[in-house]
């Protein structure tokens, strides 16, 4: 698997691209940071006409230039960024640090969550320390606070805790004392207000990221690696209020069955899965929005095929996983492991790139953004879902039964709104004819009708796969390339 | 009168029982005591084909679907391909087949279909059907066929969609659509009450299009000729999926996302 966060290996500790400019329009002052491998950075400094990996195509767009070479360690694009010079996390290293507050007996006056040996109420609780390190002296790097507060803690009180520390110089070995730095740093309990002070340390990815926001300016998205999240934003967020900007952030993963999977915490907007991605016309994408529906999509040279799924995904600001299971022929999205949308795409796009999508707020959150082999596809699925019981009520002419709720969807309400008075027309017009609803209310989806012995029969019931169409349509989609009910 | 059925399509009423063509399933209901509730169900066809949702290739809405009665008294059926373009590999998928009333003795009257909805004799009794097309894809557009089913004749699928090419053998369509209008339910208007219209129209549901059409499809010199569709009920706002003729000739129409019925007759 990979697993985009610091623990994952000493190569690559994450993917992101920021943003930041004012022109809103356009990509020129468009930062990427993207390299296979090493220690990378985002520099929020830089723009295109300092960064060699950065070139403006024609259309002005900045396009990155990965390092094509793949993830062969030491590949440091030859302009780092200027923080290149601080040392990638070890998990090994972190780990060590976790044993050396065990041996130091840290855990005697401080908590930490998750460890039994760390339950301390004397001092300020250790967790999400690498969060706020940082913010406790102005001009301090998190690192130099934190290498103080253990050598010289008087040197800085938390307020509304006593000053009894001792100074733990010399009690532990050089390296000792850089694996507890790296492991308290490692402490982080995903703050969202702790972001924007940390955005100078976000970690460049593997391969490159794309944004895109041809109407309102430059995008991106960050790992933050000291919150433990995905941070999606741009000019068109942040300098236009309520204004909206796409996100495609595809990785160089190097698995072409790829099971994508992000937890998210959704606020406004949509925020979703890429997979399959080959270049700016040759995606698949799900995602969910904050109009109640699941979108997929599947573009083929610019030919988009687009699903719109009524889903339920419950409130703004909740949280939930997201995956897109690639199968290779079929791939799956799932919503908190419930099936939302099934793809069939041909032609699949030929591409072992997979990541992020998002447009909306910028707390629009991911965490744990992770690829790993699809490997096979569960039998459960092969079976479409929530196949709702069906089958003839009888009817006699105009005789309208009531309404059955197993036959009710929820939102059949909103397709009576939705329904309109038809009318005759051509050979049937002006000759005397009416045309009238017989059945008006308490059928949900009438399928197929038939006469037998003076009685009309009616087959009512859901078809799963036409109520996708009946979205698509709704809201004025195509009709010729969409997929067809029958 | 019966409950429970998966994606119950295709309805019949013959020998005084009422069939129910399912996702893999023909079904026989009996009312012994004319209560309009079925009091003997037995499932007399089953192991259908259909295609499964999630499975490469295949399509959810492909099953067994539109029956009739033919005039040599057997049950004619519609039993959809699994997939959108083949390959066909399951006994009478794409085919019209045949049945005793019990669902016994099975005979393919005719192949190549892809996912036609519905079935209909003429007055002359001769069938016909609407196919679906496959799905668009980038440079292709299959269209819907109209189809004169010739016994033991190959309508294309999946070898091809559309018009056969120069040397093919397969039934050329009467009539093709593009872009598709998704064919629903289709029946010969038989005469009755609503004169303007005749024998030769064939009533059509077009899914696509939110629309009910007749079809005008007329014999001459022995063969089977296309003249002109022409919409006769516009203005659904959302889909329709059948239409029907009552016995005095009123024509009754399911508007599957209205959850409607409604029905044209005279003033």
């Amino acid at each position: 698997m990979l697993r985009f966060t610091f623990e994952e290996d000493n190569e690559a500790h994450g993917v992101g691209f920021f943003s930041r400019g004012t022109n809103k329009n356009r990509f020129d002052d468009f930062v990427v940071w993207a390299a296979s491998s090493g220690v990378l950075g985002a520099d929020t400094s830089k723009t295109t006409e300092d960064d060699p990996t950065v070139t403006p195509d024609g259309d002005g767009q900045a396009v990155s230039t990965p390092d094509k070479t793949g993830t062969g360690a030491g590949e440091v694009p030859a302009n780092n960024p200027p923080d290149s010079d601080v040392s990638p996390p070890d998990p090994a290293v972190i780990e060590s640090g976790g044993d050396v507050v065990a041996v130091l007996g840290c855990g005697n006056c401080h908590t930490i969550s998750g460890r039994d040996d760390a339950t301390g109420q004397i001092g300020p609780p250790l967790d999400g320390v690498g969060d706020r390190a940082h913010t406790r002296i102005p001009g301090t790097p998190a690192e130099a606070y934190i290498r103080e507060s253990i050598l010289t803690p008087q040197a800085f009180i938390v307020d509304g805790f006593p000053a009894v520390m001792p100074s733990f110089e010399g009690a532990m070995s050089p390296d000792e004392l850089d694996s507890l730095v790296a492991y308290l740093l490692s402490l982080s309990t995903g703050d969202v207000d702790e972001i924007k002070g940390v955005s100078d340390s976000l970690i460049g990815g593997r391969d490159v990221a794309e944004g895109r926001s041809p109407e309102h300016g430059p995008i991106g998205a960050v790992w933050i690696a000291e919150a433990g999240k995905w941070v999606a934003g741009g000019s068109g967020m942040t300098e236009v209020g309520g204004a909206q900007a796409d996100l495609r952030l595809a990785v160089e993963t190097g698995i072409s069955h790829a099971a994508v999977s992000i937890d998210l915490t959704w606020n406004s907007g949509f925020a979703g899965l890429v997979t399959r991605y080959t270049d700016a016309k040759n995606w698949i994408m799900a995602w969910y929005d904050s109009s109640g529906f699941v979108i997929a999509i599947h573009s083929a040279d610019g030919f988009e095929k687009i699903e719109r799924i009524k889903f339920d995904w419950g409130d703004t600001g909740s949280t939930h996983n997201l995956k897109l299971n690639d199968y290779g022929d079929n791939i799956d999205f799932l919503v908190d492991d419930t099936l939302a949308y099934s793809f069939d795409p041909d032609p699949v796009p030929d591409s072992t790139k997979s990541g992020i999508c998002s447009r909306g707020g910028p707390e629009n959150g991911f965490t744990d953004f992770s690829v790993s082999e699809s490997g096979t596809r569960p039998e459960a699925l092969d079976d479409e879902p929530d196949a709702a019981p069906q089958g003839p009520i009888i009817l006699k002419p105009q005789v309208v039964l009531p309404p059955d709720p197993a036959l009710e969807p929820e939102y059949v309400e909103e397709w009576r709104e939705r329904r309109k008075t038809p009318h005759l027309a051509g050979s049937l017009s002006n000759q005397g004819y009416k045309l009238e609803a017989v059945v008006d209310e308490g059928i949900a989806h009438p399928i197929t009708l038939t006469f037998g012995d003076g009685v009309l029969y009616l087959a009512s019931g859901e078809l799963a796969e036409l109520e996708k169409e009946l979205s698509t349509r709704s809201n004025n989609c195509q009709t010729a390339d969409s997929h067809l009910p029958f | 009168m019966a409950v429970g059925f998966r994606r119950a399509t295709g309805l019949l009423y013959a020998y005084d029982s009422l069939y129910v063509s399912s996702r893999g399933v023909i079904t026989r209901l009996h009312d012994t005591d004319g209560d309009l509730v079925a009091d003997e169900t037995e499932e007399i066809v089953t192991g259908l084909p259909f295609g499964i949702f999630g499975v490469k290739g295949q399509a959810t809405e492909h099953q067994t679907q539109g029956m009739r009665l033919g005039a040599d008294g057997r049950i004619y059926v519609v039993q959809g391909a699994t997939t959108d373009r083949g390959p066909v590999t399951q006994q009478y998928e794409g085919t019209i087949f045949s049945m005793a009333e019990d669902g016994s003795d099975i005979q393919v009257y005719a192949t190549g279909f892809r996912n036609p909805f519905d079935i209909d004799f003429n007055s002359q009794g001769d069938m016909f059907t609407a196919d679906n097309s496959a799905n668009v894809k980038v440079n292709e557009n299959p269209p819907d066929e109209l189809h004169y089913v010739r016994p033991d004749g190959d309508h294309g699928f999946p070898d091809v969609l559309g018009d056969p090419p120069a040397g093919n053998t397969t039934e050329k369509p009467l009539t093709t659509w593009f872009p598709p209008l998704a064919p629903g339910g289709l029946e010969f208007y038989d005469g009755g009450t609503l004169t303007a219209l005749t024998e030769n129209d064939m009533l059509l549901a077009k899914w696509n299009f939110l629309e009910i059409a007749r079809v005008r499809i007329n014999r001459v010199d022995g063969e089977y000729v296309f003249v002109e569709d022409e919409n006769i009920v516009v203005g659904f706002g959302t889909p329709v999926t059948d239409v029907t003729v009552s016995p005095n000739g009123d024509i009754y129409i399911a508007d599957w996302g209205g959850g409607r019925i409604f029905r044209i007759s005279p003033e």
